[in-house]
């Protein structure tokens, strides 16, 4: 027993380790978590409303009291920002979550069945992936609606395709290996086989898309938000911010309000990227 | 009288099994072919023996053993294994449900490529012990004792058990493999080019490893090879497998001294001597082994064949016992 847990905890020990020598997936993960915990903790870090439009004092500079400055409608740009930061991480990663599981269970069926099954699955996926997604997300929108958690459903059924090709295709190679035989000609069922003993085998490449994934759909959802189709204008996002600036004016005089955001986008998705790199290597047991 | 004994002591049967791939086409995948894989094989395994199966690449005897193995199924023909309580030989396929799971727990195997069997993502205790724990075969701790148990037996140390595949050199990972499936406590044991990716050293010892346990746990070998020597070295009886089909079946010895078929023949003759100046007339075969979707008429060797007489290119010869030894079978009008 104790020689299990000492082992156990180098395991986990080791896992860290290799993580903690991966700088940029190290440097990944501190600013994923302080984005994360800045927009969670919002009303904590600014006094100020981010929907309270204040006419009196637009397009101001950084100053003390507004430490970002003010938008074209009087609004506190950091409390947008952090606030913002909520809904666009949200959207984000539960689109990322929920579009890698659709794809994972689809990829895992079409994988280890084969024939029909993978020929239905596969012209579903062709279907889906032949219009652009831009449009294929337009047309659901005027389908469904506009709204949070409309935009991230929608971001789930247009976008598990990726997923579920590399899934699909990593078990049809891994399924014809003998130590899947060995499970089989023990009598482990199907659905184990599938999930317990190939899909961890596919988790790399899954990972890796899953937080490309997550900083796709944050840039999309600021795509769509700045197009005025995404999340409603009311709710600050990191798009609907930039949403806000693109007249000419905001656009020449007063940077701080599109540069600002910009940053912010990239450097989520760069940083998560980052996070996933070093996330792949420390899984495979193999390193 | 000694047929009789001989049938009693029979765990595994096979009668005519065959196993056809069909070869598609066109956009409609309309069947043009088949790959005659295994062909009609007619077998019996005894227990507590080991059966060596030899034969050139594609004739067969790695689909013979996926096939005891359930991992295939039969496109004609029957399995049938003994019976645990009744001691009657039931066809794997007519077995109910908790039967049929029993007979995969009773039959394990051993593969060719001992990383590839081992699943990478997995530490050896959680790959030992779902198939223990879903053939109830103890709680959690007693599953741990016995797996630390099989380690030490294939000489491993028990704490390795927390270690992944890649960790281990391939004599190691063959080893256990072998634990993994005697950890089941099966039966039979089908082992399909268990030492053919191991370097020499490494597989006198496996298979030295594979005796010792075989005598410990009453195991039964099929052990599938294509190196006569290594056959020879394991087995008790020996199958000689080409296109499909067995052409001879003998004891080791026997086969040895006084084998019949004249593919038999040429494969000893290639055999190289491990003496010094020894020389042996080689028996060069003509040609290639002809195609399994396309197999000659008549017995299946004579167009490579040295003896081929005339009704060997009109009738399949049938597997009978030789003249002088009811356990000698051979296929071979000649004999």
């Amino acid at each position: 027993m104790n020689t299990k847990k000492t082992i156990k905890s180098s395991i986990a020990k080791r896992n860290i380790q290799k993580f903690y020598t991966n700088r940029l997936a190290l440097f990944g993960l501190i600013v994923v978590a302080i984005l994360i915990i800045m927009s969670l903790i919002a009303p904590f870090i600014t006094p100020h409303d981010p929907n309270y439009v204040d006419s009196y004092k637009r397009l101001q500079a950084p100053s003390s009291e507004h430490w970002l400055g003010t938008d074209n409608a009087g609004r506190d740009l950091f409390a947008r920002l952090v606030y913002g930061g909520r809904v666009s991480i949200l959207v984000g990663i539960a689109s990322a979550l929920g579009a890698s599981i659709i794809g994972v269970i689809l990829g895992c069926i079409a994988g280890y069945f084969g024939g029909k099954v993978d020929a239905i699955i596969l012209y579903f996926c062709e279907t889906f992936v032949s219009f652009p997604s831009t449009i294929l997300v337009l047309v659901m929108v005027g389908l469904v609606g506009r709204g949070l958690s409309n935009l991230i459903i929608i971001f789930c059924v247009t976008g598990w395709m990726g997923v579920a090709r590399i899934v699909r295709s990593k078990i049809m190679s891994l399924r014809e290996e003998p130590f899947v035989e060995s499970c089989i000609a023990n009598g482990i069922s199907g659905i184990s086989i599938m999930f317990r003993h190939l899909l961890p085998n596919t988790l790399g490449p899954v990972i890796v898309s899953i937080t490309l994934a997550t900083a796709d759909f944050v840039l999309e959802e600021s795509a769509l938000s700045f197009l005025g189709i995404g999340v409603p204008p009311n709710v600050a996002t990191w798009g609907n911010i930039i949403n806000s600036a693109k007249s000419l004016d905001i656009f020449q005089n007063h940077p701080m309000l599109w540069v600002v955001p910009g940053l912010m986008i990239s450097l989520f998705a760069l940083s998560v990227n980052f996070f996933g790199d070093g996330l792949r290597d420390v899984l495979d047991v193999r390193q | 009288m000694a047929v009789i004994t001989n049938k009693n002591n029979t765990l595994l049967e096979l009668k005519n099994v065959k196993k056809h791939f069909p070869i598609t086409s066109g956009f409609f995948r309309k069947v043009t072919g088949y790959v005659r894989a295994v062909d009609g094989v007619t077998l019996d395994v005894k227990k507590g023996e080991t059966l060596g199966i030899v034969g050139e690449s594609g004739c067969g005897k790695t689909t013979l053993g996926k096939t005891i193995l359930r991992l295939c199924s039969l496109t004609g023909g029957e399995i049938r294994l003994k019976a645990v309580d009744s001691g009657e030989m039931k066809g794997l396929q007519d077995l109910d449900k908790r039967e049929s799971f029993e007979a995969r727990r009773r039959i394990q195997m051993v593969f060719q490529n001992p990383y590839a069997s081992l699943n990478p993502m997995k530490n050896i205790l959680s790959a030992f012990d779902e198939p223990m724990k879903i053939h109830s075969l103890g709680n959690k701790q007693e599953r741990k004792n016995k797996i630390a148990e099989m380690l030490e037996t294939v000489n491993l140390q028990p704490d390795y058990m927390y270690r992944f595949p890649h960790e281990f050199s391939g004599g190691q990972q063959q080893r256990i493999s072998i634990a993994k499936a005697l950890a089941m406590n099966p039966e039979v044991i089908v082992c399909d080019e268990p030492v053919s990716a191991l370097d020499v050293s490494i597989q006198s010892q496996i298979m030295n490893l594979m005796r010792k346990l075989q005598k410990g746990y009453n195991l039964t070998y099929i052990f599938i090879a294509h190196d006569l020597s290594v056959v020879q070295y394991m087995s008790d009886r020996i199958a000689v497998m080409y296109l499909g089909k067995i052409v001879e079946v003998a004891e080791a010895v026997e086969f040895h001294n006084n084998c019949l078929h004249p593919y038999t023949m040429a494969l000893l003759s290639a055999v190289p001597m491990p003496v010094v100046g020894a020389k042996s007339e080689r028996i060069i075969l003509k040609g290639d082994v002809p195609s399994p979707v396309n197999p000659p008429k008549g017995c299946k060797f004579h167009p490579r064949c040295y003896k081929c007489i005339d009704i060997c290119k009109e009738k399949e010869p049938a597997l009978k016992p030789s003249d002088t030894n009811p356990d000698h079978l051979v296929a071979c009008h000649l004999r």
